[in-house]
C-alpha cells in the first residue's frame, strides 16, 4: 500500500515510530496529485515547495525529540475560502483571483501549530455558494469516483482531493450542506460542526450566522482527530463558545446499544431517489442489528427550509458581500472615471452569476417593504425550526437521514437552473438552520458505482455522539478509506 | 408577490450591480422563480412567535485593546489595486 492511501491515523502511527518522515509522506502524496491532478481538478493552488519546506521542519523537530501532536507531519488540504497567510485565497472567484491574505485564520494558525503540512488550496463553488463546484471561476472540479460526474459543493475540492488520495484530510466551510453533501459525493467523512465550535475568524464570509468550518476525511477517526485540532473558542470570532468535551479522538468508542436513532418520515419522502432512500434505510437496519433502538419521528418544517435558509443565507452575504467593491484589494474593473461606476463595474465583472443572484435576493428581501415579510419572518421561524430539533432530541439520542435527493449527478446537468440546484439542498440546510452538528459518512454505491451517503444530525455540541455512532457503522459495514481507482 | 423588472433594477441600484447588460436579462428571469420559491414561507403559520430574537446565542466579546500591527502600507500596499502616496487611489469623489 502507497502511503497516500493510508488513512491520518495510520500515518500518524508512523510518523511517531519513525518509520516514514514527514517528507517522504509529503513527496508521496505530491506525486499522488501531480498524477490524477489533471483529471480531477481539486486544487485552485498546489503549495508544493512551502508543503516539503513545512515537512522538513516537522522532521527536524522529531529529530530533535520535541513532543509532536497526532497530526504533526500529515498532510492536509484546506479550502479556498479560508485565509492562509502569504498563500493566494481566491474563493474561486475572479473578485479575489489576486488576493494574498496579510493573516492566518484561526483554523490555519491551528494546523500550523500543530505541525499539519499545507498541500494547497481547494475548489469550491465561488464564496461558497452553491451545490457542484461549477461555480467556480476557477475550473469545475472532477468527481474521482465518475470523471464526467460533480463532486458536490460547495466544497467540492476539499472533498474530491480527499477521495482522490491527493490529501488524506482537508478542511472544509458549511452554511447549507458544503461540507456534508460532497462528502456524500465524493464517498468520504464530513463533519459540520455545532455552529461556534470552530472559529470563523478568517474564513471569508458569506452567511455569518450559519457558516462553520469542519474536517473532511476517509474514515470517522481521522475527522476526529482533525476536529481535535480546530475546535476550540477563540477571542477573534465574538459566536464562538467553549465546546463541553474534551478530545473526540480519545473518546471514540462504537458501541451503540441502546442508543436511540430517529428517523424523519419527511426525509424519506417523494422527491429522495429510490437508491437512497434504500442506501440509508438499510444503515438503519444495520444500527438495528447492532443493538440500536431505531424508529420513524417527524420533522414537518423541513418542507419550510429552503425558503427559510434561501432567506437567512442570501440576506446575510448581501451584506457580508459588500465589502468587495474594487476599491482595497482584489478585482478592479479598469477606464472608470466615477466612483460609484467603478462599485458597479468591479462588482458585475468580479462576480459569477450565482453571487449576483444570491446578492440580489439578499437585498430584495433586506430591502424596505418586504424585509417583514421575509428576512423578519424567517429569523422568526428559525426558531420554531429549532424547537422542533430540540422536541425530537427528547425523544431520540441522533437523527439519521438521506444527505441529498440523489447521487452525484453528471456536470452540467443542473447548472443551468438555480432552483432544480437550491432543492439539492433540502436534506442539509436545516442543521444550520439550526445550529446544530451533523455527519455525513458512506452507506453504500448506487448503480453507477458512485457513492451513497447519510447524514447523523445530533444535539447542540453532540459531535462525540455522531462520531461514535458513525464508527460503529464503519467498522460493521468497512465502508473506510475509500479512495477512487483513477 | 410578482417582482417586477423595474422593482428588480431598483434592487440592483442598491446591490451596485448593473442591470444594463444582456447577462441581467436572464438574472432578472432568475430572480421571478427565486422570489417565487421563498414565497412558499407565508404559508406558514407561526403562531405566537413574532419576534426574531434568540436567546441561545450569546456573543462573546473580547477587550477593546489596541494591538500594533505590523506597517499598514504592508499590509495593504500588496493587495491594492492602485496604491499612491501611502492610500489606495479611487476615481475622484468630490469635485
Amino acid at each position: 500500500m502507497e502511503l497516500y492511501q493510508k488513512t491520518a491515523g495510520e500515518l500518524s502511527a508512523l510518523l511517531a515510530s519513525k518509520e516514514i518522515s514527514a517528507v517522504e509522506l509529503a513527496q508521496d502524496v505530491l506525486a499522488r496529485t501531480d498524477a490524477v491532478e489533471a483529471r480531477v481538478q481539486g486544487y485552485v493552488t498546489v503549495t508544493k515547495d512551502a508543503a516539503l519546506a513545512q515537512a522538513k521542519a516537522v522532521d527536524n523537530q522529531r529529530a530533535a525529540g520535541e513532543p509532536l501532536p497526532p497530526l504533526a507531519g500529515v498532510p492536509v488540504a484546506v479550502k479556498d475560502n479560508i485565509c492562509t497567510k502569504g498563500i493566494l485565497t481566491t474563493c474561486a472567484s475572479k473578485m479575489l483571483y489576486n488576493f494574498v491574505p496579510p493573516y492566518n485564520a484561526t483554523v490555519a494558525d491551528k494546523l500550523a501549530a500543530n505541525g499539519l503540512v499545507i498541500t494547497g488550496k481547494a475548489n469550491m463553488d465561488e464564496f461558497a455558494m452553491g451545490s457542484s463546484c461549477e461555480n467556480s471561476a476557477m475550473h469545475p472540479t472532477h468527481n474521482p469516483h465518475g470523471l464526467d460526474h460533480v463532486p458536490g459543493g460547495s466544497s467540492g475540492g476539499s472533498a474530491a482531493v480527499v477521495a482522490a488520495g491527493e490529501a488524506p484530510i482537508s478542511l472544509g466551510s458549511d452554511t447549507g450542506g458544503s461540507i456534508r453533501q460532497p462528502a456524500s459525493f465524493c464517498g468520504v467523512v464530513g463533519l459540520k460542526p455545532t455552529y461556534g465550535a470552530v472559529s470563523r475568524f478568517g474564513l471569508v464570509a458569506f452567511a455569518s450566522s450559519l457558516d462553520q468550518i469542519g474536517p473532511f476525511g476517509r474514515s470517522v477517526e481521522d475527522v476526529a482527530l482533525l476536529s481535535d485540532v480546530i475546535i476550540g473558542q477563540d477571542k477573534m470570532d465574538s459566536t464562538s463558545c467553549a465546546a463541553p468535551f474534551g478530545s473526540l479522538h480519545a473518546g471514540l468508542n462504537p458501541d451503540v446499544k441502546g442508543l436511540k436513532i430517529g428517523l424523519p418520515k419527511e426525509y424519506f419522502g417523494a422527491g429522495i431517489s429510490e437508491e437512497v432512500r434504500a442506501g440509508v434505510l438499510a444503515a438503519a437496519e444495520t444500527y438495528r442489528a447492532l443493538g440500536a433502538e431505531v424508529f420513524e419521528i417527524s420533522l414537518p418544517l423541513v418542507e419550510y427550509a429552503l425558503p427559510i435558509y434561501y432567506i437567512l443565507s442570501s440576506a446575510e452575504a448581501s451584506s457580508n458581500l459588500a465589502r468587495f467593491d474594487g476599491v482595497k484589494y482584489g478585482f478592479r474593473a479598469q477606464g472608470i472615471e466615477d466612483i460609484t461606476e467603478l462599485y458597479v463595474q468591479s462588482r458585475s465583472q468580479g462576480f459569477g452569476s450565482e453571487v449576483q443572484r444570491r446578492i440580489m435576493l439578499g437585498t430584495y428581501v433586506l430591502s424596505s417593504g418586504y424585509y417583514d415579510a421575509y428576512y423578519k419572518k424567517a429569523r422568526a421561524a428559525q426558531r420554531r425550526i429549532k424547537a422542533e430539533f430540540n422536541g425530537a432530541f427528547q425523544k431520540c439520542d441522533v437523527i439519521l437521514t438521506p444527505v441529498a435527493p440523489t447521487t452525484a449527478y453528471k456536470i452540467g446537468e443542473k447548472s443551468t437552473d438555480p432552483l432544480e440546484m437550491y432543492a439539492g439542498d433540502v436534506c442539509t440546510v436545516s442543521v444550520n438552520i439550526a445550529g446544530l452538528p451533523a455527519m455525513v459518512q458512506p452507506c453504500g454505491f448506487d448503480a453507477h458505482k458512485m457513492p451513497i451517503g447519510m447524514q447523523l444530525i445530533g444535539p447542540r455540541f453532540g459531535e462525540q455522539r455522531l462520531l461514535n455512532a458513525g464508527l460503529a457503522f464503519e467498522q460493521a459495514s468497512g465502508l473506510k478509506n475509500i479512495i477512487a481507482a483513477l | 408577490m410578482a417582482i417586477s423588472r423595474k422593482e428588480i433594477e431598483h434592487i440592483a441600484v442598491l446591490a451596485r450591480l448593473d442591470s444594463t447588460g444582456g447577462i441581467f436579462d436572464r438574472l432578472a428571469e432568475d430572480m421571478q422563480g427565486i422570489i417565487g420559491m421563498v414565497d412558499k414561507l407565508q404559508q406558514l403559520d407561526l403562531g405566537d412567535i413574532t419576534d426574531q430574537i434568540d436567546t441561545e446565542r450569546k456573543n462573546a466579546l473580547r477587550e477593546d485593546v489596541a494591538k500594533p500591527e505590523s506597517n499598514p502600507e504592508e499590509l495593504i500596499k500588496p493587495n491594492a489595486p492602485d496604491f499612491q502616496a501611502g492610500g489606495v487611489a479611487v476615481p475622484r469623489v468630490v469635485e
